[in-house]
């Protein structure tokens, strides 16, 4: 059944456009725009609170179990895209925290998935 | 792999159909009582509008005078057949509101409905490889029934099952927006989510519905520095130097690590030719800056304003 107002576009995320701004020169001078400011500030927190995620000992063992150097994870994570690390982030959000084997298991599918993206493993080509 | 797919998906089918009543989740047990805001205004819809339509229930709601008509040329894209969510979002401020995306959960856009403000949601109603979106406004619930009433298309009082409508609201990023009045707090006030309304009040250019939200927040988050930088920042762009430069000292005495707050101090002291303060400001700013810092380009340029900078 379609509603009568219903229409198909496509969905445009706010945080996403939002985190995508750069910095815009001004003829006036240097001065950064409030949401400038903010998204980078946000930028900075995301990249602190995956990588507090990233040297979790449970983690690291099990990246390195599947022969992924933790470090190369952290250097990946600070190359991510603003929209790419808000999209991870979010997800690492949605995972079932505290339950143990199965969390550990979330965040190291995520990572790789991420890191697949970026090209540096080829795990899922080789399961 | 497929056919675990479908028996996945199936299950979850079935555990949604049985779901309990959303109401009774923790976060949102403190909602008891039914609310209706029954005075909320009606437009009903015509075919691929849902968008002005449902602007317009949120804005004369909130005092603005307005019709679907005469919003349709601003959010409208006959291309897409549709709205765009930052079309919403800029047709608000035009009309003098302040857009404020809710934080995305139930507890959230229930707290706002109590507060008596109506809550513009996006909808998917299909699945998600074949969207249909759909805007509507929340105007009330009722707990014990498990229900949310809309303004929805050409229904005046639409009753949804809860758990119905949390799977088409959660099909859109759970997106729902509330309609601020200039200097007005949101009853779920998140300061980052404010301040994100706020900056991009300023960067629209409606710098009296930045400055009022600024010094909102600022009344409200005394040690938010992000809201002296934007009051800042409203100053600068008025061409008032020395007030911006009071509400960069402000920022920079609450966040000392804030890049933005010590560059933009250093830019206007540069400008008013107080060299030496600016240069020691800038230094400070690129030795806490890694060089892959999201405002490199910004210290950068503002590091050659300053070696061009000479006393009046």
């Amino acid at each position: 059944m379609r509603h009568s107002c219903s229409i198909r576009m496509i969905a445009v995320f706010m945080m996403a456009n939002m985190a995508g701004l750069g910095f815009v020169p001004s003829a006036q001078g240097a001065v950064v725009g409030t949401e400038t400011a903010l998204a980078s500030q946000q930028r900075a927190e995301r990249i602190e609170r995956l990588n507090s995620v990233l040297a979790r000992d449970d983690v690291r063992a099990e990246l390195e179990r599947l022969g992924v150097a933790p470090a190369d994870a952290q250097a990946r994570v600070a190359a991510l895209s603003d929209s790419e690390l808000l999209a991870l982030d979010q997800r690492m959000d949605e995972l079932p925290a505290g339950s143990g084997a199965l969390e550990v298991l979330g965040i190291v599918l995520l990572v790789l998935l991420v890191l697949e993206l970026v090209g540096v493993t080829d795990i899922f080509k080789r399961l | 792999m497929r056919a675990a797919h479908y028996t996945l998906a199936l299950i979850a089918a079935l555990l949604a159909g049985c779901a309990a009543n959303p109401f009774d989740t923790p976060a949102a047990a403190r909602w008891r009582t039914p609310v209706e805001l029954a005075e909320t205004p009606f437009f009903p819809q015509e075919r691929y509008q849902c968008g002005p339509a449902a602007l317009a229930t949120v804005l004369v709601r909130s005092g603005v005078a307005v019709t679907a008509e005469a919003l349709t040329p601003e959010v409208y894209v006959p291309a897409r057949q549709g709205s765009l969510q930052p079309e919403l979002l800029a047709a608000s401020r035009e009309h003098g509101r302040l857009p404020y995306v809710i934080a995305p959960e139930l507890p959230a856009l229930l707290a706002e409905v109590a507060a008596g403000r109506p809550v513009l949601v996006l909808q998917n109603l299909s699945v998600r490889f074949a969207p249909v979106w759909h805007y509507a406004v929340v105007i009330g619930f009722t707990p014990a029934e498990s229900e949310i009433v809309l303004r929805s298309g050409t229904e005046r009082r639409r009753v949804t099952d809860a758990g119905v409508f949390l799977r088409t609201w959660q099909r859109s990023g759970h997106w729902g927006v509330v309609l601020l009045r200039p200097g007005e707090l949101p009853a779920t006030a998140d300061p980052q989510r404010f301040l994100a309304a706020a900056a991009a009040a300023e960067s629209s250019g409606q710098l009296p519905l930045a400055e009022a939200a600024y010094r909102a927040a600022s009344a409200r988050w005394p040690d938010e520095a992000l809201a002296a930088l934007g009051l800042g920042n409203v100053a600068y762009a008025r061409g008032d130097a020395r007030a911006a430069e009071q509400w960069y000292r402000r920022a920079v005495a609450l966040d000392g690590g804030s890049l933005s707050a010590l560059n933009n101090l250093a830019s206007v002291l540069a400008e008013r030719g107080d060299c030496a303060e600016a240069s020691q400001l800038i230094d400070r700013a690129l030795s806490l800056a890694g060089p892959d810092a999201p405002l490199a380009a910004a210290l950068a340029a503002t590091r050659t304003e300053v070696a061009a900078c000479r006393r009046p």
